[in-house]
């Protein structure tokens, strides 16, 4: 388990999985390329690792665990400012994503878990949108 | 044909107001004519006058003749002052048809002593004021005044004469009308005849090259205008032939650069695509494009990049957020913009669905400093990609299997073969099943299956975790999400069908083997005996439950050897509880899970024996007793699903001191429940007359259980007391822990000796 977080370190992720293996799998994957990793397998425990967090991936195929409802109390858990600013991204199977995790709350979906390469885009991508939108707020 | 047009060329020079047009025919003919007219009105004018002179100069000298004459034969009846003779000598005159008046006066009389008016005589004349000779011409006459002196100079009188030049003015007025109409026929016949070389000579050439210079700006290649004259317009005519092949000539080695480019491009294996601000893509600029992309043109480039990516994925998300900071961009902010643009993309190839690897740049097309297009360049890198990732891949195996057998030596040989055999029944059991699924699903039964199959699957994966055994970890993993996604479909209402997936879940068990058969033989690779290692393992870890048996529980070092050889990983206590705890939660009407914590850890063979029990029994009571219904965690803002928690860990030195057991562990079973229920726990002790001191201590007491009513689970009464008693058989102990609302912790640990 990592180091508990210290706020405002940006390019931090916390992945929330109930298996060790993946989240050891994203971790060696993300750590390489700058982003300093959270990983969790506890729902219940998540909500005190997310301050300063970037980002939020959440994969939770228990049976009985229901996805919206994580999502909505570790929302729950977040300031008022971190609450409109830091996403959760749902990490899906198939290489073709629905949109009804957008409907559960969550802000979008990460795509073809279990392909390592396909991890760091994605969050490469997340990030910037994160950049992208302080930047409008700047404009605006 | 107008003179400015619309698609025209923009001028060098300033340009004016376009104004109508007019043909240079035309205006060379007006310029002609009005010089002409100019000319002729001045020849003309110039030719009457003389005429006028010469024919009023012939009248004059005929009158003067006369007027001579007369004044002769006038001297001597004016010296006799005979005014008959002098009317006699006027009427001589009368023969002259033009003679208007002819007056004679005595010197100093103011009447005439004689006068001759003509027949178209009007006016009566007057004595002239002066005797002096003279010749005045009237518009309409002529008047001559003469002296009539005596051969010896006396001064006899005067005698004037007007003659009418209504004739002369008649001749010379037809002569000016011939003049002029003479003049209308040069004028006419001259413009008429330039007009007529002027068109042929200057805009019928200047109307071809017009024509000519229209069809090259068409793209008509190969354009020459016929040079006939031998003039400026034939000069004309050469260098627009001259300039018209300087014209295909640039064009042709235009092409050829542009050509040559594209080659370059194409050998750059760059796939390079234009887009709008719609994203739509507008032009193709290389061959390459086709091959990476397939049908580019008219497609939005979030479909080429990501194609069938739902709107939801993060990728297609930041693509799309992109767009419109890009076009929106300046040349100051682009830098900053350009950071946030996707670097790479890896999709399938349309043609050979290869997975390829791109990295990709986009650079803005500027007019005037507004972004107008975007074009984007995608080199294909996914041979250097590979490379990249094998090295990688390799390190990371390498670190892997290095971690692997680590933990097969220290986790004891003999358990991984038997998950070996274990996990491949499991899967081979899993095929089995799926093969069976019926086409049609019946209702219960289909669901039954679906769980029984996540079961087997979650054993499999929980096991090779605890193994190190990532990859095949990460399949079965993978495997369990399909399946639940099917469970729950079917909760949520929809028909889920195992059929619909049943071949990528057989896809995904026969990987799962796959990688199960590759970590098998990498272990037996790996050992210095090779595949004899499975059977002398298998052949020792029965023989070493033989042994355990027959040397039995000894302090001495032979026992503590023998425990050591016989301890298991605490996995395989609880191996089987994680996917059954669900199912118990669900038959109250709850929802837990368990979550477990140090499955590597060696658990010696003498508590092997009960733990299993143990902990089975410690965490039924939890879901039994310590998690709430839904409804009531909710009410308390709990997560719906309550956590039972299992941690085993290495027991501390100063904990294992004394003991018997040789590798002593603690473990710790905790729920998020409502906790040990006190108040019930005491009143229960008052009703069966035992002795109240503490809460938790009641817990254990034997024959007091709160729960209402009897159930499969727990709530016999004996559950805690028979734990605590089978924990001391073995030299362990447990105590627990209650926080009212927050949860209930059972320690379980070895007892001091």
């Amino acid at each position: 388990m990592s180091q508990p977080p210290t706020i405002g370190t940006p390019r931090r992720v916390l992945c929330i999985d109930d298996s060790e293996v993946i989240l050891d799998r994203m971790k060696t994957t993300l750590e390489p390329h700058g982003y300093e990793v959270v990983t969790t397998s506890h729902t219940s425990a998540a909500a005190r690792w997310l301050p300063g967090c970037g980002l939020v991936i959440i994969d939770f195929h228990m049976p009985g665990f229901d996805g919206a409802a994580v999502v909505a109390s570790l929302r729950d858990a977040l300031s008022k400012d971190e609450k409109s600013r830091m996403p959760f991204f749902y990490l899906y199977t198939s290489t073709s994503a629905t949109t009804e995790y957008v409907k559960l709350g969550f802000d979008g979906v990460f795509t073809r878990k279990g392909d390592e390469s396909a991890l760091v885009p994605q969050v490469d991508a997340a990030f910037r949108r994160l950049r992208m939108r302080e930047l409008a707020k700047k404009q605006s | 044909m107008p003179a400015s047009r619309s698609n025209a060329p923009p001028p060098i020079t300033t340009q004016r107001r376009p104004r109508a047009f007019l043909s240079v025919g035309v205006k060379l003919a007006f310029a002609t004519v009005a010089v002409l007219v100019l000319v002729t009105a001045l020849v003309v004018l110039e030719l009457t006058t003389r005429e006028r002179e010469s024919i009023l100069s012939s009248k004059s000298a005929a009158a003067t003749a006369i007027a001579d004459l007369l004044v002769e034969a006038l001297v001597p009846p004016l010296d006799f002052h005979d005014k008959d003779e002098i009317q006699v000598e006027l009427d001589t005159l009368r023969v002259n048809h033009d003679l208007l008046f002819a007056g004679v006066w005595m010197a100093d009389d103011p009447s005439p002593v004689a006068a001759l008016h003509g027949p178209d005589a009007t006016a009566s004349y007057p004595r002239p004021t002066s005797d002096a000779p003279a010749l005045r011409l009237l518009g309409d006459r002529l008047e001559l005044v003469r002296p009539v002196v005596r051969p010896d100079g006396k001064r006899l009188g005067t005698m004037m004469m007007a003659l009418s030049l209504a004739k002369e003015n008649a001749a010379f007025a037809s002569t000016r009308r011939r003049i002029f109409w003479l003049s209308l026929l040069v004028v006419g016949g001259t413009a008429t005849i330039l007009l007529s070389i002027a068109r042929r000579q200057i805009v019928a050439p200047l109307d071809r090259m017009m024509f000519a210079a229209m069809r090259i700006e068409k793209g008509d290649r190969d354009v020459r205008v016929e040079v006939v004259a031998n003039d400026e317009f034939g000069r004309l005519g050469a260098v627009f032939n001259d300039m018209s092949a300087a014209i295909v000539e640039r064009e042709k080695r235009l092409g050829d650069a542009t050509r040559r480019l594209r080659e370059l491009f194409d050998h750059m294996q760059q796939a390079i695509v234009v887009f709008g601000e719609s994203g739509i893509v507008e032009k193709v600029a290389s061959a390459q494009a086709s091959i990476v992309f397939g049908q580019t043109s008219g497609r939005h480039v979030k479909d080429l990049l990501y194609p069938g990516a739902s709107p939801a994925e993060v990728e297609v998300q930041a693509l799309l957020d992109w767009l419109p900071l890009a076009f929106a961009s300046t040349p100051d902010d682009w830098p900053e913009i350009a950071s946030l643009a996707p670097r790479s993309v890896t999709l399938r190839n349309p043609r050979t669905a290869q997975m390829q690897w791109l990295s990709l740049e986009l650079e803005p097309i500027r007019q005037d400093k507004r972004v107008v297009r975007m074009m984007l360049l995608a080199t294909d890198q996914t041979a250097l990609h590979r490379l990249e990732q094998t090295v990688r891949t390799q390190e990371q195996e390498h670190a892997r299997q290095m971690e692997r057998m680590r933990k097969l030596l220290a986790g004891g040989g003999q358990v991984f073969v038997s998950f070996l055999t274990a996990a491949d029944e499991r899967l081979a059991r899993c095929l089995a099943i799926v093969a069976a699924v019926p086409p049609s699903p019946r209702g219960e039964d289909e669901s039954k299956t679906i769980v029984e199959l996540f079961h087997l699957v979650h054993t499999v994966r929980g096991e090779a975790t605890a193994f190190g055994l990532g990859d095949v970890a990460v399949e079965a993993c993978l495997v369990e999400d399909a399946l639940d996604a099917l469970q729950s479909r079917s909760r949520s209402g929809r028909v889920g069908r195992l059929v619909e997936v049943r071949r990528a879940i057989v896809e995904g068990l026969e990987k799962t083997r796959r990688k199960l058969a590759e970590a098998k033989a990498m272990f037996v690779s790996a050992s210095p005996v090779g595949s004899d290692i499975l059977d002398q393992i298998t052949v020792r870890r029965s023989d070493i439950e033989r042994l355990q048996q027959l040397v039995g529980e000894r302090p001495d070092e032979l026992g503590v050897v023998t425990m050591r050889l016989a301890s298991r990983p605490f996995s395989d206590t609880v191996a089987t509880l994680a996917e059954k705890v669900p199912n118990w939660a669900e038959g109250y009407g709850k929802r837990a899970a368990l979550e477990i914590v140090g499955g590597g850890v060696l658990v010696g063979p003498r508590l092997g024996r009960v733990l299993p029990g143990v902990v089975t029994h410690l965490v039924r009571n939890a879901v039994a007793h310590g998690i709430e219904p839904i409804g009531e965690r909710r009410d308390l803002g709990k997560a719906d699903t309550g956590i039972v928690r299992i941690v085993c860990s290495q027991g501390s030195a100063g904990e294992g001191a004394g003991a018997t057991d040789p590798c002593p562990v603690r473990v710790v079973v905790e729920d998020d429940g409502h906790g040990l229920d006190a108040d019930a726990l005491e009143a229960r002790a008052r009703d069966i007359g035992k002795a109240v001191a503490d809460a938790a201590a009641l817990a254990f007491t034997d024959g007091l259980s709160t729960a209402a009513c009897g159930h499969e689970l727990a709530g016999r009464g004996v559950g805690l007391s028979a734990v605590r008693s089978a924990l001391a058989s073995v030299g362990y102990r447990v105590d627990v822990d209650s926080r009212p609302g927050e949860g209930a912790r059972f320690v379980i640990r070895v007892a001091s000796s």
